[in-house]
């Protein structure tokens, strides 16, 4: 292994790489301090730009805007009481509390540190068991990987929203569209409409940057105005010893459970960062004083965010299936570069896994030095008004999903998909689902012919195996379980 | 009654729509050719999809019917009116980007767009627009040499 690790420093410590991984962590910042624009719509804005450089320092970049993202996130939530991103919603409770008592600068500065150590907790935790889960699911044969695809999708979709219902109806949508196009099996135009721009099927980049790019304008759009930073006086971005003393605790436990939340479909940041105040408010002396400006509320949540925004990269790289809707852009990345996530990864590009993994320790370094020593920077940006910011936004989408193809019809797509993601966020629908399953559907349908085929046409196939009956059930009771009113309400209450 | 949750009134019009989808993707599933277990055809997993859509609307009908509607939002004003604009902008922007050309188009779009989310100087919208979408030609077309249309410009 440690001949693996030297290898991925060897691939990200080129000058080329070290340029998009900087790029990469310095654009997921800014765009984590940004309101308004979450980590998904920054990938999704950058993802053509992206295309224009090679598969490794393509991914190295697109994965430093991704936990790049999480630490920018908090900034804005300490400073201003509104989350960068949907993960830092727990730090505003207690992050603008210690801003407010003139202690911003401990509060930024536990934010970055716990951060790193957390962030660097979960790349040691991708390297050692990336490696043995491909070797597990190499095992895999077509009706286990169906039934696990399947009860990720379930899974994810379950932990998505409050109406697991609306989850579930928008990932079926997602399948549906991806399905659209030519049937490579017996060559039937499937829904195109005669249009033969969509013989292909529907592009993945107009759809992204649609759903998430555009649709997050539109949702900024209708809002009021946007709330100023607050006059705070940012000091001593270090901890006293008090301090660190009742964070230590918080950054060790927020990075354990970020870690195991992030490897669960559909977990990621927002649930670790809850789940970690909870427990942290659960195991505090006390409890009554989390919501006044406690240090262990900040510090846990993020250092959980960011566990997991790492750990979540096992499953995509291991066993090639994105377990958020944020981490399957990075799928979808990769699949336009031509590299197939998963068992066959290892062996097949070895560069691209040992090289992200190598560049995540340079990028947690570049970030601490970014977010430590630069947040005065990060203050005055927050300043730009968002009448400046959001046209740009919407120009970026354009010329992105115009230079694939050079086809009007991908910006109409793309109009089309921001106006349902718009629609879809309004009436309590979750368009992340709606992109994971349109991601994972033609491998679900894939393998599905493939167990089917195997099976002589037997549907049994899925049951007698021990794995694939084992995740069909799990699938099967929580889709069942929404039903329950009983279980549908736990459900609601815990999200 | 037993309340199962809480839904808007929405969710009832979404339904309705949610199943007529499905009933067309249905139609044309089967038209497609749905084929045997042993050899699906290609409306096969549209079908199975559309028909586990088609249900769950159906779900969502009666939840919408039966369950506890939730209160009207806050009375906080909303500015729909400028999403209008931006999809007509965009629109106009898609038919016209060709014929007329990057540089053009762009400007005239940045420079609706830079005054809608709240009216700033009409100089300030003007020199913004104007460098932004020359910048963003000279970025794209000559450094990433991405095929920019030129329109009535000819530029370089």
């Amino acid at each position: 292994m440690w001949t693996d690790i030297l290898y991925g420093f060897q691939v990200a410590l080129t000058p080329d790489n070290l340029l998009f991984c900087f790029l990469g962590v310095l654009l997921g910042t800014l765009m984590g301090v940004l309101p308004g624009i979450g980590p998904a719509g920054a990938m999704a804005i950058l993802l053509p730009i992206s295309l224009q450089i090679t598969p490794v320092g393509s991914i190295i970049m697109l994965a430093g805007i991704y936990y790049g993202s999480m630490y920018g996130g908090s900034t804005t939530s300490i400073l201003v009481s509104i989350p960068g991103e949907a993960a830092s919603v727990m730090t505003c409770v207690d992050g603008y509390q210690m801003a407010l008592k003139g202690k911003a600068g401990p509060a930024l500065g536990i934010c970055a540190i716990g951060s790193f150590i957390a962030g660097t907790f979960s790349v040691v935790g991708l390297m050692l068991l990336a490696v043995p889960l491909a070797a597990a699911a190499l095992k895999f044969g077509p009706p286990e990987f169906f039934s696990l695809v399947l009860m990720g999708l379930v899974l994810a979709t379950y932990l998505s929203t409050k109406s697991a219902l609306k989850a579930l109806m928008s990932a079926l949508l997602g399948m549906l569209l991806s399905w659209v196009g030519i049937d490579l099996v017996n060559g039937t135009n499937r829904f195109t409409f005669d249009l033969l721009e969509l013989a292909d099927g529907v592009g993945i980049v107009p759809l992204i940057m649609g759903l998430f790019g555009i649709a997050e304008v539109f949702s900024e759009l209708e809002k009021s105005a946007v709330k100023t930073v607050s006059k705070v006086e940012i000091t001593n971005l270090l901890p006293n010893r008090e301090e660190w003393r009742q964070s230590a605790g918080a950054i060790t436990r927020g990075s354990l459970l970020g870690f195991f939340l992030g490897m669960i479909p559909g977990g990621g940041g927002i649930i670790a960062s809850f789940m970690s105040y909870i427990v942290e408010k659960k195991v505090s002396k006390h409890p009554e004083r989390f919501g006044t400006g406690e240090i262990a509320g900040v510090a846990g949540p993020e250092s959980a965010n960011n566990a997991a925004a790492g750990s979540a990269l096992i499953p995509l790289l291991s066993l090639g299936i994105p377990m958020n809707g944020t981490v399957s852009l990075l799928f979808a990345a990769l699949m336009i570069h031509g590299v197939r996530p998963g068992p066959m990864l290892f062996s097949e590009h070895p560069d691209v896994f040992w090289g992200i993994v190598a560049s995540m320790y340079v990028g947690n370094v570049m970030l601490l030095i970014l977010n430590l020593p630069l947040i005065g920077m990060w203050v005055k940006v927050l300043k730009v008004p968002y009448r400046i910011i959001f046209p740009l936004i919407m120009l970026f989408c354009i010329i992105g999903v115009y230079a694939i193809n050079l086809k009007t019809i991908d910006l109409g797509l793309m109009l089309a998909f921001g106006i349902l993601g718009y629609l879809m966020r309004k009436f309590g629908f979750d368009p992340a689902p709606l992109c994971l399953a349109f991601i994972l559907g033609p491998l679900l349908e894939v393998a599905m012919r493939q167990a089917l085929l195997l099976s002589q046409g037997s549907f049994a196939i899925f049951f007698t195996r021990p794995l694939s009956a084992v995740c069909l059930g799990i699938a099967l009771v929580l889709m069942l379980s929404n039903f329950i009113p009983f279980f549908s309400r736990k459900r609601e209450k815990m999200l | 009654m037993k309340h199962w949750s809480v839904y808007t009134g929405s969710d009832l019009w979404i339904s309705l729509i949610l199943m007529i989808f499905s009933g067309y993707v249905i139609h044309g599933a089967l038209d497609l050719g749905v084929g045997t277990p042993r050899e699906p055809g290609s409306g096969f997993m549209f079908l199975g999809t559309a028909t586990l859509l088609g249900l769950l609307a159906i779900a969502l009908f009666f939840r919408a019917t039966l369950g506890r509607r939730q209160a009207a939002g806050s009375a906080e004003r909303t500015h729909g009116w400028r999403i209008l604009v931006v999809v007509a902008a965009n629109f106009a922007y898609i038919f016209l980007m060709t014929p007329v050309g990057y540089v053009l188009c762009t400007f005239a779009f940045l420079f609706l767009l830079f005054q809608i989310y709240e009216k700033g100087s009409w100089i300030g919208a003007v020199a913004w627009s104007a460098a932004t979408s020359v910048l963003s030609y000279l970025l794209f077309s000559t450094l990433l040499q991405v095929n920019l249309p030129q329109g009535l410009l000819r530029l370089g």
